[in-house]
């Protein structure tokens, strides 16, 4: 990474996840939100969702900053999931592990994002799992292999900066791999 | 705990690994739990990108060999990386996956 980069990297994932919540633990400016009243009691129960998109930065230590942008949860709102993808390094997948639909969700996000932006990488993060062992990851790593998908599956606190901080970490240094030629090609 | 006990153990390569074969992995490491350093997220995106051996996975990640190796062994002990050359017969080691302490760290480029 270097000064001259700006890096765009893209929140998704379904209602009540988490995506405003990370953006807001991380960005080094007010981030700015599109969120009204929940008028879909029915999907989630909380009270505001975001309608367009959330926005963030996040300057990293060479001077590159890395725009974050979040989308809407709802699949009504599905046509800004392509104009927020447009030029992004990568996904940042959040799901909710307490829901009933979170497998479901996990593969059908994983699918949208791979047709939008095909070849980039995914970085999934799970909240509220049931343990803190991680073998609770093990059927979201396994749902991912199973649509031939090897990615990272971290579970997370998204209220936390350093487990956000991780996720882009590891978003930046899978982007950072992709584009690094490797030196032992010429040999 | 495998992957603090493979990465701790030892700056050599694990005997039951081939510095001649090329490994890849399987699956990615909890790092929630984990908490790695940026070269550990250098070497586990590198290997998830293409097989390689332990200088072509140091090269790639820009680490250090010794660095390459401790990642390999703790990927092994974890059961997480596989060989991915035909023509090699290493077997890795079977070891109970558990949790483990979170050692905080801050991040290479991002400020904490």
């Amino acid at each position: 990474m270097s000064a001259d980069q700006d890096l765009k990297i893209v929140f998704t994932g379904p209602m009540g996840a988490g995506k405003t919540t990370a953006i807001r633990a991380i960005s080094d400016i007010p981030p700015i939100c599109t969120e009204v009243a929940n008028s879909d009691r029915v999907t989630h129960a909380k009270d505001s969702t975001t309608v367009g998109m959330d926005y963030g930065q996040l300057q990293l230590s060479d001077g590159a900053i890395v725009r974050l942008y979040g989308t809407p949860g709802q699949a009504r709102f599905a046509f800004m999931w392509e104009i927020l993808s447009r030029g992004a390094i990568g996904v940042i997948l959040l799901i909710d592990g307490s829901t009933a639909t979170a497998l479901e969700d996990l593969g059908s996000y994983a699918e949208t994002f791979r047709r939008i932006i095909p070849g980039q990488p995914f970085v999934i993060g799970v909240g509220r799992t049931a343990g803190d062992d991680g073998r609770e990851l093990d059927k979201y790593a396994q749902a991912l292999a199973d649509r031939e998908i090897l990615a990272p599956v971290f579970g997370v606190d998204i209220r936390n900066r350093e487990d956000v901080l991780l996720l882009i970490e590891t978003l930046l240094c899978i982007f950072e791999v992709q584009v690094t030629e490797p030196a032992y090609a010429a040999s | 705990m495998s992957w603090f006990a493979g990465y701790h153990a030892s700056e050599k390569l694990a005997p039951w690994l081939n510095p001649a074969a090329r490994y890849r992995v399987t699956r990615w490491p909890n790092f929630g739990l984990i908490r790695p350093l940026p070269s550990n997220i250098r070497i586990a995106a590198g290997l998830a990108s293409a097989p390689m051996r332990l200088e072509e996975i140091a090269s790639r990640a820009r680490v250090s060999i010794e660095e390459g190796t401790r990642a390999l062994n703790a990927l092994a002990v974890a059961q997480i990386v596989e060989v991915a050359d035909a023509d090699t017969d290493t077997k890795l080691a079977v070891a109970p996956r558990s949790s483990a302490p979170r050692p905080r760290g801050g991040f290479c480029g991002i400020p904490e």
